[in-house]
């Protein structure tokens, strides 16, 4: 008898070595376990989002040629009008440049893009992650901020050989400094919790009282550039809504994102160029 | 034998994980989330030695822990809590019944997915906002493993069944 209640008793002895041995063990093991089952499942990852593209290629190759004529004179519009873009951006930045020795001002840092395919997005209640087919053999860095053709997406929390993990910025709790479009006062945004069905949202504090916003007539948050991990000016979203703080001294506000971060497929990573090794 | 049911029925998980996040992927579209951790736990606490069946839950929790924003090892620790629990009641139900099955199924994932919540609520700057989401994503998720249960459990004995690992000898009774 006394043999069998221990044989019944053995799965909690058990389950209190594993909670000892994981509250106990040092921070270093777990970092390797960690990143030893991330190279495990990148493979895995990148082969099922391989198999996604295969199978959008497979569809797109049904399109009538009509379509893809039309398709290819839309790029070529696009393409001219991103030409001049380019001219105008490349004019500006040299005047920038020339006026920031002039002036002895400080320097921007400064990025290196790098596109990437997003091989998951994950949702979850907890948290909002996408997972990239690009890791340090490319020159990812922790921390380096990612945009989309919306705007900011995020910033890298993990990053694996082959493979990064991006928080979203309607992550709960994942804080950046901003401010609104055509002004220079600093406000705090950060990621709210997930609404049923969606979109997402964030919340932003700290705006001055003389800001007027809602859903009629919002207004754009963009970066602020302060902290140095995001450049300023990249769009975060727009407010929709403003009311008075607790203090009395600030407004806070909702911030609606681009409803297109749901279903984005390819991002852009801004690795910072003092950063890279 | 043992190393064999553990390779088997992990491998099977790691399948069935990988699948569920393409499924996921696809669901993003519509701000849905599914969470499956309970499913993985099931059949191994239900139908496995303990010897074989809390290595392979231990396993999986270190699988959906690599890519998660949450310490080290929480999954694992709420799977092989989890996974005690069933162990240890196991005995008193018949826990061959597909049925019984979906119902401990249903049952410890939604408790795995209330501690992970009670967990990571902190992060959330309106806890309560959150709420409808929360519940929303159990209430899909509690639906999705009612519809595919039945099939991964079978799924998961037949393979052990073809590489020759037989589940008779855990049976209640035979023995």
């Amino acid at each position: 008898m006394p043999a069998k209640r221990f044989d019944q008793a053995r799965p909690f002895l058990l389950l209190g070595v594993v909670l000892a041995v994981w509250l106990f063990v040092p921070a270093i093991f777990k970092r390797f376990a960690r990143a030893s089952f991330f190279e495990f499942q990148a493979p895995i990852n990148v082969s099922a989002s391989a198999v996604r593209d295969l199978q959008e290629f497979w569809a797109l190759r049904t399109r009538s040629k009509n379509d893809l004529i039309e398709a290819g004179q839309q790029l070529s519009r696009l393409n001219a009008a991103y030409e001049v873009a380019l001219q105008k951006t490349t004019a500006l930045e040299s005047e920038i440049h020339r006026l920031e020795e002039l002036l002895r001002m400080p320097v921007y840092a400064e990025y290196r893009p790098e596109s990437a395919r997003v091989s998951r997005r994950a949702f979850d209640t907890w948290w909002h992650r996408l997972t990239i087919r690009k890791g340090s053999k490319h020159g990812i860095v922790k921390g380096a901020p990612v945009i989309f053709v919306g705007g900011v997406v995020g910033r890298v929390a993990q990053v694996g050989l082959y493979e990064s993990e991006v928080d979203l910025i309607s992550t709960p709790g994942l804080r950046l400094a901003a401010t609104l479009e055509g002004d220079t006062r600093p406000i705090s945004y950060h990621g709210a919790s997930k609404k049923a069905f969606g979109p997402f949202g964030g919340v932003i504090e700290y705006v001055p009282l003389d800001v007027f916003a809602n859903s009629v007539t919002p207004r754009r948050v963009v970066t602020s550039g302060l902290g140095g991990t995001y450049p300023p000016g990249l769009v975060i979203g727009k407010i929709t809504k403003l009311d008075l703080d607790s203090d009395g001294l600030f407004q806070r506000g909702e911030v609606e994102l681009d409803p297109r971060l749901a279903s984005v497929t390819e991002v852009t990573v801004l690795i910072p160029l003092n950063k890279t090794p | 034998m043992s190393g064999r049911t553990v390779t088997i029925v992990f491998a099977i998980g790691v399948l069935f994980w990988t699948l569920f996040e393409q499924l996921n992927h696809y669901l993003s579209d519509w701000y849905i989330s599914l969470f499956i951790g309970g499913l993985l736990v099931t059949f191994p606490a239900l139908r496995l030695r303990s010897r074989d069946s809390w290595k392979i839950v231990l396993l999986l929790g270190f699988w959906c822990d690599a890519t998660a924003p949450v310490r080290f090892g929480l999954h694992a620790v709420l799977f092989l809590a989890a996974h005690t629990f069933i162990h240890f009641f196991r005995d008193r139900f018949p826990r061959e019944e597909t049925t019984l099955g979906v119902a401990v199924a249903l049952i410890a994932n939604a408790a795995i997915f209330l501690v992970l919540t009670i967990a990571m609520i902190e992060r959330h700057p309106t806890p309560f906002a959150a709420l409808p989401a929360m519940f929303l994503d159990l209430f899909m998720s509690e639906l999705f493993i009612a519809l595919v249960a039945p099939w991964f459990f079978a799924m998961q004995e037949r393979a052990l069944e073809i590489a020759g690992v037989s589940l008779r000898r855990e049976q209640r009774g035979l023995l």
